[in-house]
C-alpha cells in the first residue's frame, strides 16, 4: 500500500466515524431542536469532513459538504429553524454522502445529475429558490497575467518590530527567500539602533535592512515572501526598474547627499534632520559676514531656478532604444531611395505601377519615421507618478498617516514639455491630498473608514486628450464654508447651489487661496490658481469633484502635445486671427448700448453684469484702421485666469485645430502673438497670445501700436 | 509537530512533511501536543515548526499557542491552519503569537511554500 492509499484509508475510516456521529447528533437534534451542543458537534463533524475531503482531492464532495455547512451555520445563527423535514433531509444527506464516498473509494465519479438534484433541494432549504446546482465560482487564484519576462528591480525596505523573534520569524530566512527568487544586488543593514552590549536584549532585533532585488518575479511574488510579516512590520517594496538600469540607480545623482545617505548609508531621517539643523546655509553665512545682502542672493537664486526650468524644458534625455529605432528607419528610407534611383538609371521605362509601388513603400517608412520622431518627445508618466509615490510615502510617514498609493495608466505617454509644465501643479495636488485630504488614522476609523487612506493616480487617453486624475478618499472639500466665503468675497454672484464648475472657479480664484482662514480650515485651495493657470497655459483645463467625507477627485485634462492647439478662427479688418479656445468665456453680437467710453479711448463693455475692458484687435496689432472708425460686429469675451476682457472683431468663423508655428524661431518674440498657423486654404493667421494681450492692456496704456520686443 | 484532530488531515500534512525530509510528531489536540512537547524537551529534542489546527476538542489551537508562547519553545515558528469559516481566527492566532497561517484546504506546494518562510530547509 502506498502512502496515498494509506491516507485514503485513514480518510474513509474517519469519514465513517464522522458520519455516524452526525447521525447521532441529528437524531438528538430532532428531539431538542435549535442551537446547542448537538448542533455544534454536528457542525464540527461536517466541517472536518469538508476540509478532509478537499485534502484528499474529492472536490465535488467537499463542495457539497460546504453547502451543508452553510445551512448548519444558518441554524446556528437562528436564521433557519430546525424542522422535521429538514432533519429527514439531513439524514438522507448522511446516506447520500456515504454513497458518494463509497463511489470515490471505488475510483468512480459522482453522478453529476444526482448531485445537482440534491443541491437544488438543499438550496430550497437555504431559501435560494431556482438556483441550479451550479456552485459559485470560488476565488481561484488569478495567475499573474501581466508577468513579463524582463528584469525588475525592487527597492525593499525592511523595518521589523523588535520582538519579531517572539513570533517565530527569522529575518535572515526571509532574506534568503529573496535570493531564491532573484539576486540581491545591494544589501545594506542599518545597525544604528544597536545598543551597547550591556543594554542589549538578545531576544530582540535591532537591525533593519534595505535590499535592491533584481528578479524576473512580479511585485506580487516579492510581496508574498513577506506575507506573514507584512501587516505587523514596516515593509515597503517599491519597483525602481525605470531608474535602476544596469546596476546603477539613475536617480541617485539627482538626490541631495542627505537623502542618498538616508537611502543607502543607513542613517535615519532623524539623524539627517538634526545634522541639517546644525548646518547654516551658505547664503546666511555670507550675509552674516556682510559680504552680500539678502536681495542679491534672492536674485541669483531666482535666476538659477529659471535656468533650471528652461534647461529641463529644452533638453531631452531620450532612451537609446528610441534613437536606435530612428537610425534604423532613416537607413531604411535611404535604402528605399537608392533603390528607386537605381531602378530609374538601369531601366529607362518603368511602368507607373512599379514606381507607384516603390513610392508607396517609401511613404510607409516615412510615415513610421514621422511617428517615431514625434514619439521622441513623448514620455510615459511612470517617472512622474513614481516620484509622487515617494512624496506621498515620506509625507505620510512624517504626518503619521497611513496612505496607500494606487497607480494606473503609468504607461500613458505625454509630450515631455507638457510633463514639465504639469509636474509642479500635480505635485501641489498630491501634497494637498496628503496634507488636507487624507485624515489621521483615528479620524478615519471614527468616520467608519479604513485606517489606511487611498490616493490614486490615474492617467488615460480619451479623444486626443490626456486625463490625469488624482483622487483621494479623504474628507473632501467643505463646500458650505467655501460657499460662504465666496459670497463674502463677492465671487459667487449667482448664489444658490454650487456646482462643480463654479466651485472650481472659486477655489482657483487668486485671492481666495491665500488670504482667507476658511481655506486653511478646509485645507484646499492654496495655490490652486497656480495649478489652473499652468494647466491652461498648455491648453488644458482642470475639473474638480468632491464629496464631504468621501474624498476629492481632481482631473487635469490636457492636450496630447503642444503641437495641436484648439482655436476659434475670427476675422477683423480682413486679417485672420486664431483665439485659443481655453480662454474664451463667450461670444456675443456687439451692441453699442452695452459699451461705455472713458477718456479719450478707453472702452468697457457689459458682460454678465460686469464691465470688462474692451480692446480692438486692429489697434493692438496695428493693422490698417477702419474707415470712418467702423466698429466690429462681434465681441469675444476672454478670461486668462487673472483678467477678463473682451475683444471686438468683425466676424467669427469656425473652430480650428492648428499646428502653431513659432514666430520666435523665425523672427523674434512678439508680445501678444503666440505664433502663426497655416490655414487649410494656404493663407496664414496669427495665433493670439492671450497672456501677452492681457499684459499689453493692463500694463501698458492703450492705445497705440503695440509691437513690443521681449 | 502536527496538531490536528482530524486523522485525515494529520496524516496528509505529515505525509507532505515527511516527503520533504522532516521528522514528524503528531498530536490530536492542544493538550496532547503540550504533553508531547514536554516529553521532547526531556529527551533534548527541539522541533523546528509547529503546525496546528484551531478548532479542536479538549484544548483548541489558540489556547495551545498561548501556552507554547509562555514556555521554552516560545521562539518556535507556529503555522496556523484555519478554514474559510474561521478566517477571523487568523487575527486571534496572530495576537496569540502565531507566525503564519494557511486556509484549509490547501495544496501541498502551497504548504511547503509557506513553511519555507518559517523553517530553515534542510
Amino acid at each position: 500500500m502506498n502512502e496515498r492509499e494509506e491516507i485514503l484509508q485513514i480518510f474513509f475510516a474517519e469519514t465513517e466515524d464522522l458520519l455516524k456521529k452526525s447521525e447521532e447528533s441529528l437524531l438528538r437534534l430532532e428531539t431538542a431542536p435549535g442551537p446547542g451542543s448537538d448542533l455544534e458537534e454536528l457542525f464540527r463533524a461536517i466541517h472536518t469532513l469538508k476540509s478532509g475531503s478537499a485534502m484528499v482531492g474529492f472536490n465535488a464532495l467537499s463542495k457539497y459538504v460546504h453547502l451543508i455547512e452553510n445551512l448548519l451555520d444558518r441554524i446556528r445563527n437562528n436564521q433557519l429553524s430546525v424542522t422535521r423535514p429538514l432533519i429527514s433531509f439531513l439524514l438522507e444527506d448522511v446516506d447520500f454522502i456515504r454513497a458518494m464516498v463509497d463511489k470515490c473509494a471505488g475510483g468512480e465519479d459522482v453522478d453529476p445529475d444526482a448531485l445537482d438534484a440534491r443541491k437544488a433541494r438543499l438550496n430550497r432549504f437555504l431559501g435560494i429558490e431556482g438556483v441550479s446546482g451550479k456552485e459559485e465560482a470560488g476565488p481561484e487564484p488569478v495567475p499573474d497575467s501581466a508577468k513579463d519576462e524582463g528584469w525588475h528591480y525592487y527597492h525593499i525596505d525592511l523595518r521589523f518590530r523588535k520582538d519579531l523573534f517572539n513570533f517565530g520569524h527569522d529575518p535572515l530566512l526571509l532574506l534568503l527567500n529573496l535570493t531564491e527568487i532573484g539576486e540581491c544586488v545591494e544589501v545594506a543593514a542599518d545597525t544604528s539602533e544597536l545598543p551597547g552590549y550591556k543594554e542589549m536584549d538578545f531576544y530582540e532585533l535591532y537591525f533593519s535592512w534595505r535590499v535592491i532585488l533584481k528578479t524576473t518575479a512580479s511585485i506580487r511574488e516579492v510581496e508574498d515572501v513577506f506575507m506573514f510579516v507584512r501587516d505587523e512590520n514596516k515593509i515597503v517594496i517599491e519597483e525602481i526598474t525605470d531608474r535602476y538600469r544596469e546596476g546603477v540607480d539613475l536617480q541617485l545623482g539627482e538626490v541631495p547627499l542627505g537623502e542618498a545617505l538616508v537611502e543607502r548609508g543607513g542613517i535615519s531621517r532623524g539623524d539627517l534632520k538634526s545634522a541639517l539643523g546644525k548646518q547654516k546655509k551658505l547664503g546666511e553665512i555670507l550675509i552674516d559676514e556682510g559680504k552680500i545682502d539678502k536681495e542679491a542672493i534672492q536674485k541669483v537664486i531666482s535666476l538659477q531656478q529659471e535656468s533650471r526650468f528652461t534647461y529641463r524644458k529644452t533638453s531631452l534625455r531620450v532612451d537609446v532604444e528610441k534613437i536606435d529605432h530612428l537610425v534604423n528607419l532613416a537607413e531604411e528610407i535611404g535604402i528605399n531611395l537608392s533603390r528607386l534611383q537605381s531602378l530609374f538609371i538601369r531601366e529607362g521605362s518603368l511602368s507607373r505601377d512599379e514606381i507607384g509601388q516603390e513610392i508607396e513603400n517609401l511613404l510607409k517608412v516615412n510615415r513610421e519615421f514621422q511617428e517615431r520622431v514625434a514619439g521622441v518627445r513623448m514620455f510615459s508618466l511612470k517617472g512622474t507618478f513614481r516620484r509622487f509615490q515617494r512624496i506621498v510615502r515620506d509625507a505620510a510617514y512624517d504626518q503619521k498617516k497611513q496612505i496607500k498609493v494606487i497607480l494606473s495608466g503609468v504607461d500613458t505617454e505625454l509630450d515631455k514639455e507638457v510633463i514639465e509644465y504639469i509636474a509642479d501643479p500635480l505635485k501641489h495636488l498630491v501634497r494637498n491630498c496628503v496634507d488636507h485630504g487624507i485624515e489621521l488614522p483615528e479620524e478615519r476609523v471614527a468616520a467608519k473608514k479604513p485606517a489606511e487612506g487611498i490616493i490614486e493616480f490615474k492617467a488615460y487617453q480619451k479623444g486626443g486628450k490626456i486625463f490625469i486624475q488624482i483622487s483621494d478618499d479623504g474628507r473632501g472639500l467643505d463646500i458650505e464654508k467655501i460657499h460662504r466665503r465666496a459670497l463674502e468675497m463677492g465671487l459667487d454672484k449667482a448664489g444658490g447651489e454650487l456646482d462643480n464648475d463654479t466651485l472650481m472657479e472659486i477655489i482657483c480664484h487668486p485671492g481666495f487661496s491665500t488670504a482667507s482662514g476658511v481655506t486653511e480650515v478646509s485645507g484646499r485651495g492654496v495655490g490652486m490658481d497656480v495649478v489652473k493657470t499652468q494647466v491652461e497655459r498648455i491648453g488644458g483645463f482642470v475639473r474638480i469633484k468632491t464629496k464631504k467625507g468621501k474624498g476629492t477627485v481632481v482631473t487635469l485634462i490636457i492636450p496630447l502635445t503642444f503641437a495641436l492647439t484648439e482655436t476659434l478662427h475670427v476675422q477683423d479688418q480682413d486679417v485672420s486671427y486664431l483665439v485659443p479656445l481655453w480662454g474664451i468665456m463667450g461670444v456675443e453680437k456687439f451692441e453699442a448700448g452695452r459699451m461705455r467710453t472713458f477718456g479719450a479711448d478707453e472702452k468697457v463693455y457689459r458682460f454678465r453684469g460686469e464691465y470688462l475692458p474692451l480692446m480692438s484687435l486692429y489697434r493692438v496689432y496695428g493693422t490698417i484702421a477702419p474707415e470712418n472708425d467702423r466698429t466690429g460686429t462681434t465681441v469675444v469675451f476672454l478670461d486668462t485666469g487673472r483678467q477678463k476682457f473682451g475683444i471686438l472683431i468683425d466676424e467669427v468663423l469656425d473652430p480650428y485645430q492648428v499646428v502653431v508655428k513659432s514666430i520666435e524661431s523665425n523672427y523674434k518674440s512678439v508680445i501678444g502673438v503666440g505664433g502663426a498657423a497655416i490655414m487649410g486654404d494656404g493663407s496664414t493667421a496669427i495665433v493670439l497670445d492671450l497672456l501677452g494681450l492681457e499684459e499689453i492692456y493692463f500694463k501698458h496704456s492703450l492705445p497705440g501700436v503695440k509691437y513690443e520686443n521681449k | 509537530m502536527v496538531v490536528d484532530d482530524s486523522p485525515t488531515f494529520r496524516s496528509s500534512v505529515s505525509f507532505c512533511l515527511r516527503n520533504a525530509g522532516y521528522k514528524v510528531t503528531e498530536a490530536k489536540d492542544g493538550k496532547d501536543a503540550l504533553e508531547k512537547l514536554s516529553k521532547m524537551k526531556e529527551e533534548g529534542q527541539i522541533p523546528s515548526l509547529i503546525v496546528t489546527d484551531i478548532n479542536m476538542p479538549r484544548m483548541d489551537g489558540i489556547a495551545f499557542i498561548k501556552k507554547v508562547k509562555k514556555g521554552d519553545f516560545r521562539f518556535l515558528p507556529i503555522l496556523v491552519l484555519t478554514t474559510e469559516s474561521e478566517k477571523s481566527m487568523i487575527e486571534k492566532g496572530r495576537a496569540a503569537g502565531a507566525s503564519g497561517w494557511l486556509v484549509k484546504p490547501f495544496r501541498p506546494e502551497k504548504f511547503l511554500w509557506a513553511i519555507k518562510k518559517l523553517v530553515w530547509t534542510k
